[in-house]
């Protein structure tokens, strides 16, 4: 009964006035950059992060967690009726679902697409609430020893999802964890890579890293390419699917529910590798696989359900371990830190209406985004036909805005641009930068944690696998690297994991 | 000598091993202890090492496989950045002066590289050393009009609408919905 309990403490607050308006603010910007190709949730949430410096940290959390999980609807929208996929994670959903829409089922695939999402959120909220206590329970055993074994294991995990080459993701880490140094040493007050630059002394901000390697690079990149792209909606027709429709989608949404929760949770995991992992699944357990790719109806139901069920378990480890799983969950944990929370079990105990409320909030961010999307579809397709050329100066002068004002010093611009070179660079590499974020994040509170463990057990560096639950996580995390090693899954890791 | 060939593995490679070069070199300065009361340098020093060792193997592997070859001007973008940090350190602290010398340097380094790359950094940059002299008014009009380059379709009567609309939008949310210190007009007129 405690679990009734926690929820009502947490519809408590999320039906709060603001806490509403936050939400639907979080949905709306969320299905908005879902749905304009060349703007990601990390863009945007970073994007939005200084504004919430003025929100309640419990409004703030719930509007940015409402970005992540609306742009998974809002880049199926025109995945299904121009083949646009908004987002990475409904490439998969662009396959089917742009087939249905140019048969005339377009409103069915949307329905389902956004009936199937619906229920996952529903599922994975349920998952969240029941599982995040035991699992905080459990972090609350962790020794240093084990959490810096589990930080080893979440990015190791997080490299092995990547695309590209290993050693390039692995050196990417290691750059992170160099630049979140930066700045002044708790420990000994020590100023490290700050060359005696004030503003370099409380550390970079990770608004400017990821405002410069995320945004401002993606805007290049984008500019590069050149988006000429010709928004020819498919008619939208009726919007209730067939029962025949609805008998073939009620499996798939089940098993890409599950399916999504599970690879959600794991380091690296969320919203992409959700939606890709359940299509390949569906396509294989299917009696007609020949028919995907073809408007398979199973073949949207599936990926839209798992990449919300993934987004939505992926809070999982931020909540209860403090372990962000993928670049935005890493965000997530910059807001938090923002505020003063430290992200990890005690959230629960110290600050269950932020907890719950959060969780409860995302319940009803999914029902708002059900209501919302499908009266709004038509505004949603016109937007697509503004052009990126007067899209993308908006875009840099919010970003710069926004990096601007979170210490009102033009530096953390000039940084900005740093890092944006820098982040064209590594374009130009194929090294992927989500890794560098997660561990620039981690970074800190690894070598705090090794520091610990060290000196506890006096200089031994045994003690990692001494401890059994270290040991664990440490063999968890080899298993992973082994496992990459493997001809079929490399070949996997090649099709696609950009920016989750 | 072995050839190397100009792949993006072998340049990532050597910005890895590079960059954990430089890291293993500032680290030296802070003491390091010993694994039991580590101190300041310790935990920077193994991670520069390891960095200078994954750089160093990846370059190696390059020479395997086939790695995408890169423009060659490329590599002047990566020569920026252990010369932007050697700017910061002998600058020393950032005034005007300091900021204004390490982004031009810096954009100057990406100007033979990519025109998208240039104009917006630059519109960026621009931004930045206008706005608490200028005001946000005249840094986002300057923002557009050299943001504007990047895109070759967009005219410069188009980013003068869209910087006005902007404009407002920016007055309406941060400055008076959010209250953003920003200061609006250019400070000869405030003062």
């Amino acid at each position: 009964m405690d679990l009734l309990a926690n929820l009502l403490l947490g519809f408590d607050t999320a039906l709060t006035w603001t806490n509403l308006a936050y939400c639907f603010v979080g949905v709306f910007l969320g299905t908005l950059i879902g749905v304009l190709p060349g703007i990601g949730p990390i863009a945007t949430m970073a994007m939005l992060l200084p504004i919430t410096y003025v929100l309640p940290p419990v409004a703030a959390l719930i509007m940015l967690a409402g970005i992540y999980y609306g742009a998974q609807y809002g880049g199926s929208t025109t995945a299904i009726l121009i083949n646009l996929p908004g987002e990475a994670s409904s490439v998969v959903t662009a396959l089917d679902g742009y087939q249905m829409a140019r048969r005339g089922r377009a409103g069915a695939a949307l329905a389902i697409a956004a009936l199937g999402s619906f229920f996952a959120g529903t599922v994975a909220t349920l998952l969240i609430a029941a599982f995040a206590a035991p699992l905080a329970e459990l972090a609350f055993q962790f020794g240093p020893a084990d959490y810096f074994s589990l930080m080893v294991l979440g990015l190791v995990g997080a490299v092995v999802l990547a695309s590209g080459s290993l050693l390039k993701a692995l050196a990417m880490i290691v750059l992170g964890l160099v630049l979140g140094l930066v700045g002044t040493d708790v420990n000994s007050g020590a100023q490290r890579f700050a060359f005696d630059v004030p503003e370099l002394g409380d550390g970079l901000n990770f608004v400017v890293v990821a405002m410069g390697l995320f945004g401002f690079a993606e805007i290049i990149k984008n500019l590069e390419v050149g988006t000429h792209r010709t928004a020819q909606a498919a008619r939208i027709g009726k919007l209730w699917p067939s029962r025949e429709e609805f008998r073939e989608a009620t499996p798939a949404v089940l098993r890409g529910t599950s399916f999504g929760a599970v690879l959600g949770v794991l380091p690296g995991g969320g919203a992409l590798l959700s939606a890709f992992a359940a299509y390949t699944l569906e396509k294989r357990l299917s009696k007609t696989p020949e028919r995907f790719g073809q408007g398979a109806v199973a073949g949207v139901a599936a990926p839209e359900s798992a990449n919300n069920a993934g987004a939505q378990t992926s809070f999982i480890p931020l909540l209860t371990l403090g372990l962000p799983s993928n670049a935005v969950m890493a965000l997530m944990a910059g807001a938090m830190m923002i505020h003063d929370i430290q992200p990890g079990p005690q959230v629960m105990t110290a600050n269950p209406a932020l907890f719950w409320g959060l969780i409860v909030s995302m319940w009803i961010g999914n029902l708002m985004l059900l209501m919302l999307n499908l009266p709004l579809i038509g505004l949603w397709v016109r937007l697509l036909t503004v052009p990126y050329r007067y899209l993308y100066p908006a875009i840099l002068l919010f970003c710069c805005i926004g990096v601007y004002s979170l210490n009102n010093n033009v530096f953390d611009v000039a940084l900005a641009v740093f890092f944006g070179l820098l982040g064209y660079v590594f374009m130009k590499l194929g090294c992927e930068p989500a890794p560098l974020l997660l561990a620039f994040v981690l970074g800190p509170q690894m070598e705090e944690h090794l520091r610990r463990a060290l000196l506890l057990s006096r200089g031994n560096w045994d003690t990692f696998i001494d401890r059994p639950i270290s040991l664990g996580l440490l063999l968890a995390a080899m298993l992973l690297l082994a496992l990459t090693l493997f001809p079929v899954l490399a070949k996997r890791r090649k099709e696609a994991f950009v920016d989750d | 000598m072995i050839p190397v060939r100009l792949t993006a593995d072998a340049l990532a490679g050597a910005l890895f091993a590079l960059i954990g070069l430089g890291v293993v070199f500032v680290a030296g300065d802070y003491p390091a202890g010993e694994a039991a009361r580590m101190g300041p340098g310790y935990f920077p020093r193994l991670l520069g090492m390891v960095l200078m060792l994954l750089g160093l193997v990846v370059m190696v592997m390059s020479r395997r496989g086939q790695a995408v070859a890169v423009a060659g001007s490329l590599s002047l973008a990566w020569l920026g950045v252990p010369l932007f940090w050697l700017l910061l350190a002998s600058v020393g602290r950032t005034g005007l002066t300091g900021l204004d010398l390490s982004l031009a340097v810096l954009l100057m380094l990406a100007w033979p590289v990519s025109q998208p790359l240039f104009w917006v950094l630059a519109g960026v940059g621009v931004f930045a050393v206008l706005l608490e002299g200028s005001g946000l008014m005249l840094a986002s009009l300057a923002l557009m009009l050299v943001a504007r380059r990047a895109e070759p379709e967009l005219s410069w009567r188009g980013a003068l609408a869209a910087w006005l609309v902007l404009l407002l939008v920016c007055l309406v949310i941060f400055v008076w919905g959010l209250g953003t210190p920003l200061s609006v007009w250019p400070r000869f007129i405030t003062a």
